[in-house]
């Protein structure tokens, strides 16, 4: 199984995820903002541009997605991990291109390819998990994700 | 009669609005998406556009909006909402119309004229479209493929809140004719209590015949004649 890069991660298992849509945009509309500022401090490393190309090293590299960075000396933060797919009767026409370009590369036994989207929140640490995820589907179910053409997955990651 | 045309950052089709409706002889006044009250409105109508840039899925921000929240309590109170385009996709995120809009089955983006059949003139959105009218008018947008399960796409054909579909020029209702993939050709519907519609193509960019058609026309001397037969029943 390839491995496909999203946003600077390595993502095993999930189909193709075309869009990385992070969170942060949302404070940014509505005025807040404090997790998108975070963000974007992470987002200026030195190491943005090599973590792209080179998706397996990245989470070796110090300072990088906020490992040892001031504030959080030497932590992992909590994360929420949705991903976002298509119901199964909804047309996915990118799905079906993208199948039948790997078809005409040459790859054999591909059965299905279905675009969907990946979203990470990142979480204040020590947030009680099990409260973080009933808000999370909360909000994936009002405004992550719209119930008429898609299903999402949610994991909280520590 | 009094329209308010909404206006998100990103709405590009909101002046167009207030053109058509100011030529054809009625008032029309913005109302920025901050504002949580509509003031005196006789119709609302939510502009085309990339609202919130389109972020998350087309409509899905604009959803969350002060105004729209005013727009569902106008709409509960039975007053006339119009979505264009992405005003659509805006009325099927926020839950007032049934169904979504996805990419178009080719992946392109349509900017181009189609025509329209009109379902039903039963309808504030239809009543004065002449019946067999084929109605030229445009579209502009990269997801407008209507989809909804079939038990709503059922009770929409029997309710008759199908508006519009995709036809061709002698108003043959075929694949050919669809230019996004939209299940049964749909290109407008309405809810249930007949007081809210949304419709991908724009006739509002299709009042003047300078401009290539004057067919959007229909739809919106429907809605005047609409506001005033229910202006007249509340004075008798």
């Amino acid at each position: 199984m390839p491995k496909f890069i999203v946003g600077g991660k390595v993502e095993k298992n999930v189909g193709f995820s075309q869009e990385f849509t992070s969170l942060a945009m949302l404070p940014m509309i509505f005025g807040g903002g404090d997790l998108l500022r975070r963000n974007q401090t992470g987002q200026t490393s030195p190491h943005k541009k090599s973590s792209l190309r080179y998706g397996t090293f990245a989470t070796m590299l110090p300072n990088f997605r906020g490992v040892n960075r001031p504030g959080y000396p030497g932590k992992f933060r909590m994360k929420a991990k949705i991903i976002i797919t298509p119901k199964k009767a909804v047309l996915d026409p990118q799905g079906k291109t993208v199948q039948s370009a790997l078809e005409q590369m040459g790859y054999r036994g591909v059965t299905g390819v279905h675009i969907g989207k990946y979203i990470e929140i990142d979480l204040a640490p020590g947030t009680d998990k099990v409260a973080a995820e009933k808000a999370i589907n909360d909000a994936a179910y009002k405004l992550l994700s719209n119930p008429v053409i898609e299903d999402y997955r949610l994991e909280i990651a520590e | 009669m009094n329209f308010a045309v909404l206006q998100f950052p990103a709405s590009n089709c909101d002046q167009d609005a207030v053109h058509a409706i100011r030529q054809l002889g009625h008032s029309a006044r913005l109302v920025w998406h901050k504002e949580s009250a509509l003031g005196d409105t006789d119709c609302v109508i939510v502009p085309g556009g990339f609202s919130y840039g389109d972020y998350l899925r087309c409509g899905a921000i604009a959803r969350f909006s002060p105004v729209m929240q005013a727009v569902k309590q106008f709409a509960d109170n039975g007053g006339l909402v119009i979505g264009i385009c992405n005003g659509f996709q805006v009325l099927t995120e926020a839950g007032l119309l049934p169904g979504a809009l996805i990419r178009n089955r080719d992946l392109q983006f349509h900017c181009e004229f189609i025509h329209l059949k009109t379902v039903t003139n039963d309808s504030p959105f239809t009543n004065r479209i002449p019946t067999g009218k084929i109605l030229r008018v445009p579209i502009a947008h990269g997801e407008g493929c209507y989809f909804a399960d079939e038990p709503t796409l059922a009770k929409l054909k029997a309710n008759n809140q199908i508006l519009w579909q995709y036809c061709d020029t002698s108003g043959n209702v075929t694949d050919a004719a669809n230019p996004n993939g939209a299940l049964l050709n749909i290109a407008g519907i309405c809810n249930e209590r007949r007081n809210v519609a949304g419709l991908m193509p724009h006739p509002e960019r299709a009042c003047e015949s300078i401009l290539g058609s004057d067919d959007g026309k229909w739809i919106f001397e429907s809605i005047f004649a609409a506001l005033e037969a229910k202006s007249v029943a509340q004075a008798a």
